[in-house]
């Protein structure tokens, strides 16, 4: 929920609702195109069947992200790095991934200071590829809401390597070419 | 009624309660936190799911189905791999076009994979972040280490499905 949220730029605070809100004109004419006022009564009435069951769906997730980022905090992410090359660091990289909180306003910032710190760059690529491919913020809000348990569950677990496997890539790739 | 909703409303419920109870400080910000994460997806989120639920009559399945569906197999997860790694921006832009194509017929494998590659690869975030703070050789290793991923997560899934 917070991935297009940006320090406030000079403009309407709605600017984010721009493009929903052209999408969504955009799918009103071409649905009107296409099917003519029929298609567009059955089409509203079946986006607001779906916004009753989605609606509270999303309300409690929002809920949940909040409680989970107010115990969750950033800044004690930083000691859990280490500068050792195992394989345990990517584990522990992907993990840390996960549970990160926040859009990459918070995300980038980090790994920029991370890699300041000399952490090495397959635990870093391994923590984004956690937080971008299974953040929890992102499972809760948008994807077990939105897509289903089954489809979201499937989803995890074929992902749940893919952390690491992307730092051991990095290193590799790192060890033909280090500079 | 769903059993995510059961799970996702007592898992709320609970998680909010015990912060009331443990911590009123962190209480008060979680509020804070969640009334405006409401108030900003509210309107995101009834415009995403109308715009999907007007689209999806007029997409023919048919469309989606012979390029990303269920039968297309291998080729298919590569396809959708592509696909998801050219669609730009965060979830509130992304997601309706996601909610699209799983009902306009994309299996759960090519799906997956999509979603993988738009995870990994997104575009908007390597312009407006990625390079600015970690720096172009950074970024294209990374890129490079990531690329495998979301077929690989696609033909996992396969055997899944």
């Amino acid at each position: 929920m917070k991935e297009t949220e940006e320090p406030s730029k000079a403009g309407s605070p709605y600017a984010y609702l721009a493009l929903p809100a052209a999408f969504g004109a955009i799918a009103a004419i071409l649905n009107f195109g296409f099917l003519g006022t029929d298609g567009l009564s059955a089409g509203a009435s079946q986006g607001m069947k779906d916004l009753v069951v989605i609606g509270p769906r999303i309300a409690a997730a929002v809920v949940l992200a909040a409680v989970i980022q107010v115990w969750l905090p950033r800044e004690g992410v930083g000691k859990w790095f280490g500068k050792k090359r195992g394989l345990r660091s990517l584990v522990i990289a992907s993990a840390l991934g996960l549970v990160t909180v926040g859009g990459p306003f918070a995300s980038f910032p980090l790994v920029a200071a991370l890699a300041a710190a000399g952490v090495e760059a397959g635990s870093l690529v391994s923590f984004l590829t956690g937080w971008s491919l299974l953040g929890l913020q992102r499972l809760i809000v948008w994807e077990w809401p939105l897509l289903g348990a089954e489809f979201v569950n499937l989803r995890i677990l074929c992902c749940l390597a893919m952390p690491v496997i992307a730092g051991i890539l990095m290193r590799l790739l790192l060890r033909r070419d280090p500079r | 009624m769903m059993a995510v909703d059961y799970i996702l409303g007592g898992a709320a419920i609970a998680s909010f309660g015990y912060t009331f109870a443990r911590d009123r400080q962190r209480f008060r910000q979680a509020s804070m936190i969640a009334a405006k994460g409401l108030a900003r997806l509210a309107p995101a989120v009834c415009l995403a799911i109308l715009a999907a639920a007007l689209l999806v009559p007029i997409i023919p399945s048919s469309l989606v189905g012979r390029w990303i569906g269920p039968e297309t197999g291998i080729v298919g997860v590569v396809i959708a791999s592509i696909v998801g790694a050219f669609i730009p921006g965060g979830p509130i832009v992304s997601f309706p076009l996601i909610l699209i194509f799983q009902s306009a017929g994309a299996g759960t494998a090519q799906l997956i994979a999509l979603l993988s590659a738009w995870s990994v690869v997104a575009v908007h975030r390597i312009v407006s972040f990625e390079v600015p703070l970690m720096g172009v050789p950074f970024t294209a290793r990374r890129l490079l280490a990531s690329l495998p991923l979301p077929v690989l997560s696609g033909l996992i899934a396969l055997l899944f499905v």
